[in-house]
């Protein structure tokens, strides 16, 4: 779907976001691999820290999902795999609708970062945390993971 | 003569098929040869990278990552020097209901190594978060943990100490003189 | 491991039950070939008495819907009822449904649902679908909550008020679809909600939705697609196979009561209301088996094919275990071997494991490999695992390695009478022609060219049965005395079945029917070969002799 993709690069290049820091594709000769550096939303253990996500765009593209990934060993997030970066979330997987784009999913990651939902964890041990309402530890081992990462 | 003649020339060309037949297998013996000792001079080299990969590999393991689970003892040792030990590659986690180099007690910690302390407020809180490090060792007071350490803590650290005593405690975190 | 057709015995048995006097007949050939000696003059006899008329080959040509009303019909005559009631299970009630038939039965339910929801019914079929067909569950949350159940589904829209647009398809001039960002003239449809989008990008979008069974929305809300607007994008039928996806859904979530025939390219599907028998039936270590109105027999607990003596643990375990074993045994399936004496290769064209090599007339056992003059006289040697080192030895790997031996072994017999199968299937597929030809040139009415047919059928049977049993060897005990007994009946089951092969490799009409009373004795030898195996089988797993090590 070649005038979407084309479509969906030119409004990047006017994009502004509060969150988006970088969207652009690897190379402007091959529009399908993105990538996309987020900030941590300011209320969340991920504030004052950046992440990198990677995009694949399938042909299929708009009709099925945009392939979502962060870094591998970089996201402490419940519906985040930590070893692989894969990203648990509806609208990537069964509530993908085709008027969705590159930047209302990226909008949404962010989002999800707040807003973790325990009922469909890739991560086990946070999502644990979340549900003995242990907030201090969910809060203190997020820290712990970023901070050692980033050595 | 001519029968001499052509009995040499016979012979002459007998030598030359049998010389070019020498260089020839003198040739492709060399060849195998150094085909055969290429991989292997190949293997050879990789194998000095593997034995320097497995050194720096071990000189890494030679300091074993830790992960200390504070408890009553621990957090009542308060003029003990345990910053010193946030430099290394450990982990302290502090079970509900005690403090541990709280900044409201005066105590202040270098930001760069702070993360290393996590707080929890609850009991399970606490195993999720060591089984979420994956440390290779685990150092904590069995008794003074309210539902003792679970079973299947093993799986997820190598080597677990269950330390009895004050004393026993000391001897893991010696303080040089 | 693919379950063939077996459409060569619909003429047969549709047969028997369409005429009514099923149970004549088949007392009748049951009792021929139970009586070893008998001639066959005497049912011959009471076959002519029969209306001809009804015996014509035209019947072949069969319709599933008389064949279901007269299934209701039947009474469960003697023999039907010693084939059901084997050793005390109660009889299984179940009916035989098309997809059409679940289609309507859909439908009715729907029909039912109208008064209570007062909906058009388009709507109820969408909210059905929703909640997977489960009436109570659709109930519970339409007396809660009625207008959230309608928004969450998309049949109205949350802002209801706001504009209605027209819903339908309308062409536009210089359009920009806001999924494929091209800008043309095209069609574009859209619902009340009032989002637009060009009609291909619609089609594609139906189309990647048509197989999943739920709903469709708008691509940009979740206002519902209904089966009308479908099939106008779409331009034919298609919520047709939204409906069939739906049933395949519907049969899925009511798996225990359901269950597809797994009989290739067969739709039918099998309705058991009352699953309380079926705890009786595996601890007594019997299987459910049904029958579609194809006449495909299957087991209805695991969805396979007839597997007696063996029951549904041992089978799906025996099926996981030569999935992961694959690769180590090709060696084994390869139909070519060679011939042991003079090593020309030899291609396996027919059911019965007795080869003769064309070069060099040596006759071996397919399966061994060894002389064939053991195997015609006494027992069946190679089903006998011999176990070669009799020395026990405690090394796991050593271990490991016997087991993979010993379950090569059981693998490779397993195998081989699967592939026989499959072959002497072939060779049945000429039976109806031998019989034809007996037909033309000899004058034998069908009716009595029918012997062959039943033979082949018994032969079909005894070598599944056989086939399975082998599973059941490999999982019992060996040392225990019963489990000697049950080898040996598999030897003898597989002389019988081997005799019965190489009987059904006659291609001369003649010969077929001077032979006719040894069709008779060896399929009945055959007939209780089989049932004697089964029994012991089934003694083997309710001793708990055979049972499942992990």
């Amino acid at each position: 779907m070649e005038s979407r993709i084309l479509k969906e690069y030119k409004d990047s290049r006017s994009l502004q976001s509060q969150y988006i820091l970088a969207l652009d594709p690897i190379s402007t000769d091959d529009l399908t691999h993105w990538e996309c550096t987020i900030k941590g939303p300011l209320h969340s253990p991920f504030a004052n820290h950046t992440f990198k996500l990677r995009i694949d765009i399938p042909q299929t593209y708009p009709l099925t999902t945009p392939i979502c990934k962060f870094e591998p060993f970089a996201m402490p997030h419940p519906n985040v795999n930590f070893e692989t970066g894969e990203i648990c979330l509806d609208i990537l997987d069964t509530n993908w609708s085709p008027v969705f784009n590159i930047q209302y999913i990226v909008e949404a990651i962010v989002w999800l970062l707040n807003e973790p939902n325990f009922k469909s964890p890739l991560n086990l041990d946070l999502a644990n945390l979340l549900r003995f309402d242990d907030l201090k530890a969910y809060h203190d081992l997020i820290s712990y993971h970023l901070n050692n990462s980033a050595k | 003569m001519t029968t001499d003649h052509r009995r040499l020339t016979r012979n002459g060309s007998l030598v030359r098929t049998v010389g070019t037949g020498v260089v020839l297998a003198i040739g492709a013996g060399i060849a195998c040869w150094y085909w055969w000792r290429g991989p292997n001079a190949s293997q050879e080299t990789n194998r000095l990278q593997q034995k320097e990969e497995e050194e720096h590999r071990k000189e890494r393991e030679k300091e074993p990552s830790r992960c200390v689970i504070v408890t009553k003892t621990l957090s009542e040792m308060k003029d003990f020097d345990w910053q010193k030990f946030l430099k290394d590659d450990i982990v302290f986690i502090v079970v509900p209901g005690e403090t541990f180099l709280d900044p409201s007690q005066g105590f202040e910690i270098d930001p760069k190594v702070g993360y290393k302390i996590i707080r929890c407020d609850t009991i399970l809180g606490v195993w999720s978060c060591v089984k979420s490090l994956k440390k290779d060792s685990l150092i904590v007071i069995g008794d003074e943990v309210e539902g003792g350490i679970p079973d299947d803590i093993s799986n997820f650290t190598k080597n677990i100490r269950d330390v009895k005593s004050k004393e026993e405690l000391l001897t893991i975190f010696p303080i040089p003189f | 491991m693919d379950l063939g057709n077996n459409e060569m015995f619909l003429s047969n048995d549709m047969l028997h039950e369409k005429q009514g006097h099923n149970s004549l007949i088949e007392d009748n050939i049951i009792t021929s070939i139970n009586n070893s000696r008998r001639g066959s003059l005497v049912t011959q006899d009471s076959e002519f008495e029969l209306d001809d008329a009804l015996l014509t080959g035209s019947d072949l040509d069969y319709d599933y819907e008389d064949e279901l009303d007269d299934m209701i019909v039947l009474p469960i005559t003697n023999a039907k009822r010693k084939q059901i009631n084997e050793g005390g299970v109660p009889n299984l009630e179940y009916e035989c449904l098309t997809t059409k038939d679940i289609f309507n039965r859909m439908l009715e339910r729907v029909n039912h649902l109208q008064p209570i929801f007062s909906l058009p019914l388009e709507d109820i079929i969408i909210l059905m679908q929703h909640y997977d067909w489960n009436e109570e569950r659709l109930l519970e949350k339409w007396t809660d909550k009625m207008d959230d159940l309608l928004t969450e589904i998309g049949l109205i829209h949350e802002n209801g008020n706001l504009t209605v647009n027209e819903r339908g398809v309308a062409l536009k001039e210089d359009f920009e679809c806001g999924i494929c960002c091209e800008v043309k003239s095209v069609e574009v449809f859209s619902l009340e909600c009032g989002h637009e989008y060009c009609i291909e990008c619609y089609r594609r979008y139906i189309q990647g939705r048509l197989h999943s069974g739920n709903i469709i929305t708008c691509m940009g809300c979740s206002v519902a697609l209904k089966n009308e607007d479908i099939d106008e994008i779409m331009g034919y039928e298609s919520s047709n196979k939204l409906m069939y996806s739906s049933i395949k859904s519907f049969v899925s979530k009511h798996h225990r009561n359901y269950k597809w025939c797994p009989y290739t390219d067969c739709k039918c599907i099998i309705h058991l209301d009352d699953t309380s028998s079926l705890s009786e039936y595996s601890r007594l270590h019997y299987s459910p088996f049904v029958k579609c109105n194809a006449l495909h027999r299957f087991c209805f607990s695991c969805g396979f094919e007839i597997h007696a003596p063996a029951d549904c643990d041992i089978t799906n375990a025996w099926i996981k275990k030569a999935r992961k074993e694959s690769e180590n045994l090709n060696w084994v399936l390869s139909n070519t071997k060679e011939c042991p004496k003079c090593s020309v290769n030899i291609e396996k064209d027919g059911g019965c494991n007795h080869m003769v090599c064309s070069s060099c007339k040596y006759e071996f056992c397919w399966i061994c490999e060894g002389e064939w003059a053991p195997h015609g006289k006494s027992f069946y040697q190679c089903t006998l695992y011999k176990n070669e080192d009799g020395k026990y030895n405690k090394s796991s790997s050593q271990e490991a390695n016997k087991l993979m031996k010993k379950y090569t072994f059981y693998y490779r017999m397993f195998n081989e009478h699967e592939v026989s199968a499959k072959l002497d299937w072939k060779l049945g597929q000429t039976v109806g022609i031998k019989v034809k030809s007996l037909q033309e040139k000899i004058g034998v009415s069908w009716i009595e060219g029918q012997f062959l047919a039943e033979s082949l059928r018994t032969l079909n049977e005894g070598r599944t049965a056989l086939k399975w049993s082998f599973a059941v060897a490999f999982y019992s005990d060996p040392s225990h005395n019963l489990t000697k007994i049950f080898v040996d009946n598999q030897a003898l089951l597989s002389k019988a079945v081997e005799d019965l092969s190489e009987l059904l490799q006659i291609k001369d009409p003649e010969l077929i029917m001077r032979r006719k009373p040894d069709f008779y004795n060896k399929a009945g030898y055959v007939q209780n070969r089989t049932n004697a195996l089964m029994e012991c089988g089934r003694d083997l797993l309710c001793k708990g002799i055979c049972k499942l090590t992990d």
